[in-house]
């Protein structure tokens, strides 16, 4: 079996710094959802989709932090690539799908429900500071400056030497992608007026040219950007050189794909939408005009 | 999930309490108590007998008083420069303080669950200067060994990250029980004025 496939399927390593917060966040979760359908089966606040897609972004941030791909990271750029692809691009966007604040919100004890309700809704600052920092120019610029400030070379390095900076760069990656998807996905609480989808497009696909530029350089370049790739022996069969070759072709070709994918599914629903307002016109129009008689044809014979 | 383990609501409410507070300091909480791979490097791809040798050291910089984290990595290269682990091998850190009449320290390294050819270990210094750190390597293909120093600095009085997070977690139930207070005291004047 090649070495890597034999590392990949190691043991998990349980940090409790992730368990518990993944583990306490799951459980509101399924209280809050619980609740809910308790009331109604049929409404869309809490669906069975949305409860899949919300366990699924919960547990890729399990697969992302506690499976062998953690470790992994720490001896190949592509793993800590994968690594911070799955943080980004998936668990953010999936945990938004999972519609979290209304749901979750019902899984709080009364007093905290009342609080957190309060904090939000209310006028206070907490929310006037996350209404400014999710606007969604502001957010599109906070996500690309902390994906691309944490590729430079030495905070990278630094990340690798010290744990507590690795554990501040995986938060700030996953706050962030929470921040960049929030408008995009239009999950509540909604701060701002909904982003019409072609915006939404633009937001998405504005991503493309810087993240496509860092990947491509950080795969062309001529030696080893990130230092401390050197110092790690050379067990999965490539050359310090060739794993950041493919290290930065996947941060250009993954989160490349992701946007696309995801503009092509806003496209997709924009085409539904106009569709389905199209049905409805000529409904309209059909139930306004007066109804001809239609000549009857009898069959011969 | 307090449903399912049956428990009164007054229980109910302390578990839920009890988990976001916990909750609020993992989140809070920056450092981890594990080592999951990274470090300073301190020994790269050195010769030691038969094999070649890697050592990282973490946190860096080692304090007394606080845990010292050694990973190391055996490997074997053969003649076609094939690099296999070594997974077999007994790794052993002995650790002398530079000029100080302190005795030897051993810390005897586990091999890591997720890697082959890792090993890791773990122990505490007792003072702050330079200490000298020599990997010993024993498996089926030979003995060897690899050197390296590092400076110990002294440990803080405080433990800031202790002390942070138990501040949050003191603000945390305080402010619970404020507003608590609070809104019973707000229902009962309102209840009063009705």
């Amino acid at each position: 079996m090649h070495p890597m496939v034999t590392a990949l399927l190691a043991p998990w390593e349980l940090r409790w710094e992730v368990l518990i917060p993944l583990l306490v966040f799951g459980a509101i979760y399924a209280i809050g959802w619980t609740r809910l359908r308790r009331q109604s089966r049929r409404q869309q606040v809490a669906s069975k989709w949305r409860l899949t897609m919300y366990y699924i972004g919960i547990g890729s941030l399990a697969v992302a932090l506690m499976s062998p791909i953690d470790w992994l990271g720490s001896q190949l750029l592509t793993m800590h690539m994968i690594q911070h692809k799955i943080l980004v691009m998936l668990a953010a966007p999936l945990i938004w799908l999972g519609n979290p604040y209304p749901v979750g919100i019902w899984g709080l004890p009364r007093p905290l429900r009342s609080a957190v309700t309060l904090a939000l809704a209310g006028d206070t600052w907490f929310r006037r500071g996350l209404t400014a920092v999710s606007q969604p120019a502001i957010a599109w610029l906070i996500f690309t400056f902390i994906y691309l400030g944490w590729h430079d070379p030495s905070l990278y390095d630094l990340a690798l030497r010290h744990e507590w900076v690795h554990n501040l760069e995986h938060l700030t990656f996953f706050l962030g992608a929470m921040l960049f998807w929030w408008p995009v996905v239009n999950g509540a609480p909604r701060l701002h007026k909904s982003l019409p989808y072609w915006v939404r497009i633009l937001y998405v696909l504005a991503f493309v040219p810087p993240n496509a530029i860092a990947g491509f350089a950080i795969a062309n370049a001529s030696e080893v950007i990130y230092a401390y790739y050197n110092s790690v022996p050379r067990l999965y069969g490539m050359t310090a050189l060739e794993d950041q070759m493919i290290g930065g072709a996947i941060m250009w070709v993954w989160s490349s794909e992701m946007m696309i994918d995801a503009a092509i599914i806003m496209l997709g629903v924009i085409s539904y939408q106009e569709k389905r307002r199209k049905q409805k016109q000529q409904a309209a129009t059909g139930a306004l005009t007066i109804p001809h008689p239609q000549p009857q044809i009898k069959a011969a014979g | 999930m307090s449903r399912l383990l049956l428990l009164p609501e007054p229980w109910q409410r302390m578990l839920r309490l009890w988990l976001l507070s916990i909750l609020a300091v993992c989140l809070l909480w920056p450092q981890s108590g594990l080592a999951h791979g990274g470090g300073a490097p301190q020994i790269t791809d050195a010769p030691a007998g038969p094999y070649r040798l890697f050592a990282w050291s973490s946190p860096d910089p080692w304090r007394t008083g606080t845990a010292a984290h050694i990973t190391v990595a055996v490997t074997l290269v053969d003649a076609a420069g094939q690099i296999t682990p070594v997974s077999d091998a007994t790794v052993t850190a002995v650790l002398s303080a530079e000029g100080q009449a302190t005795p030897h320290l051993q810390f005897v390294a586990t091999p890591n669950a997720t890697a082959a050819g890792f090993y890791e270990a773990d122990g505490e210094l007792p003072t702050p200067g330079l200490w000298r750190v020599e990997i010993l390597v024993s498996g089926a293909a030979g003995a060897g060994s690899g050197v390296f120093t590092t400076t110990v600095q002294p440990g803080s009085a405080n433990n800031w990250f202790v002390w942070a997070g138990a501040s949050i977690g003191v603000v945390l139930v305080v402010g619970f029980f404020a507003w608590r207070w609070r809104t019973v005291h707000r229902n009962s004047a309102q209840m009063q004025r009705a």
